[in-house]
């Protein structure tokens, strides 16, 4: 299952605070994909999910425009 | 001179009504006069004509109206780095800002960099590039986000790398390609003349050929947010920047239409008075010198 979270235009440290509650529902194999458009957000969730037990992958859909996807 | 004169006389004429400056600065309609009466005695000049529509500056008034503005600008910013100085802060830093930085670049770069300087109070206001140039210059604002480049005996400027327009139109538009004389068939929604990048844009489209004046202009607006409604819904083309359509692109409300590989390019810089020095100013300037392209989208 995925779980999809927009954080486009959405401002530090918003993105980060709703990708962390979302994934602390989430059961464990599920799938969470986060769009971003700024690149701090990025980094946020990079330093922040890489300390966690979960594998992830960050394609650049658009110049500027990420899909983050975590899986727990 | 009474500095609180100045702005009862500043005032006065901003509102062309002793009453309004009144009801504005919480003093009497008498007061203000003596106010007025006193700074003309101090100036030795008569400022105000007085008639029944109201009041009027004089040509003497006119002039001092146009250095009341600068003056109480940057005595107020003055009087507020005061404040922050007496209660240890001394880290308030104003920002004016060109509207695209402003709402689609800035919010990123601001939070990064209270993070790393704590206590900071930014405050920010929009404006167009030449309000920008100008509040930097005269008003005491610290540091000005322009498009293009500007440099005087007083300003710095510091570029912050190149950005690109586009033509859009709606997400389900068919023609992702169009030849230039196509364009004069559509419906444009276009920045306002008072933003720089109307004229990039003008300029841009003269060198390919293309009188701006020959396309059909629908709408001209100063808000990049509203032409992106109009667009979207599909009732013309527009010219935009990239950074403020990514999310529309991404969500496939808008989509980027090429034209005979018409590019528009244009820059962004951070400009500030090198005369004033303001620890916070410095310190900001060295974080955008140092990480600014990264936080910038």
């Amino acid at each position: 299952m995925v779980h999809e979270i927009m954080c486009m235009g959405e401002i530090c440290p918003l993105p980060l605070l709703k990708a962390k509650k979302k994934y602390e529902e989430m059961k464990e194999g599920e799938i969470l994909k986060v769009v971003v458009d700024h690149r701090c957000t990025l980094d946020n969730l990079e330093t922040y999910f890489s300390k966690l037990n979960c594998s992830m992958e960050v394609k650049e859909v658009l110049k500027g425009v990420w899909e983050v996807y975590i899986k727990k | 001179m009474n500095i609180e004169n100045l702005r009862a006389f500043y005032k006065t004429v901003y509102y062309k009504s002793i009453s309004s400056a009144a009801r504005e600065l919480y003093l009497s309609q008498p007061t203000i006069s003596q106010q007025i009466k006193a700074l003309e005695k101090d100036l030795k000049a008569t400022l105000l004509k007085r008639t029944n529509r109201g009041v009027f500056p004089t040509p003497a008034g006119e002039l001092v109206y146009q250095y009341a503005e600068r003056i109480l600008n940057l005595y107020d910013n003055m009087v507020k780095d005061l404040e922050c100085c007496e209660n240890n802060c001394i880290n308030r830093l104003t920002i004016s800002a060109c509207p695209t930085i402003g709402q689609y670049a800035l919010p990123c770069t601001l939070h990064e960099f209270k993070r790393r300087y704590k206590n900071i109070t930014v405050h920010v206001e929009h404006n167009f590039t030449p309000e920008v140039i100008y509040n930097v210059k005269e008003g005491g604002i610290d540091i000005g986000f322009i498009e293009g480049c500007y440099v005087d005996e007083n300003i710095s400027c510091i570029p912050l790398g190149d950005f690109k327009m586009h033509f859009v139109a709606s997400g389900n538009w068919e023609e992702k390609s169009l030849s230039k004389n196509k364009l004069l068939r559509y419906n444009f929604f276009i920045i306002h003349r008072k933003c720089a990048l109307r004229k990039i844009i003008e300029e841009t489209l003269l060198a390919h050929e293309i009188d701006i004046k020959k396309l059909k202009i629908e709408m001209e607006s100063p808000s990049i947010e509203s032409i992106k409604s109009s667009v979207a819904a599909g009732h013309g083309l527009s010219i935009l920047p990239y950074i403020a359509i990514k999310k529309e692109l991404y969500t496939k409300t808008l989509s980027i239409v090429e034209v005979e590989g018409i590019e528009f390019n244009y820059s962004y810089s951070l400009i500030y008075n090198k005369k004033i020095y303001k620890k916070s100013k410095m310190d900001f300037i060295d974080f955008i010198k140092n990480n600014g392209k990264d936080f910038f989208c």
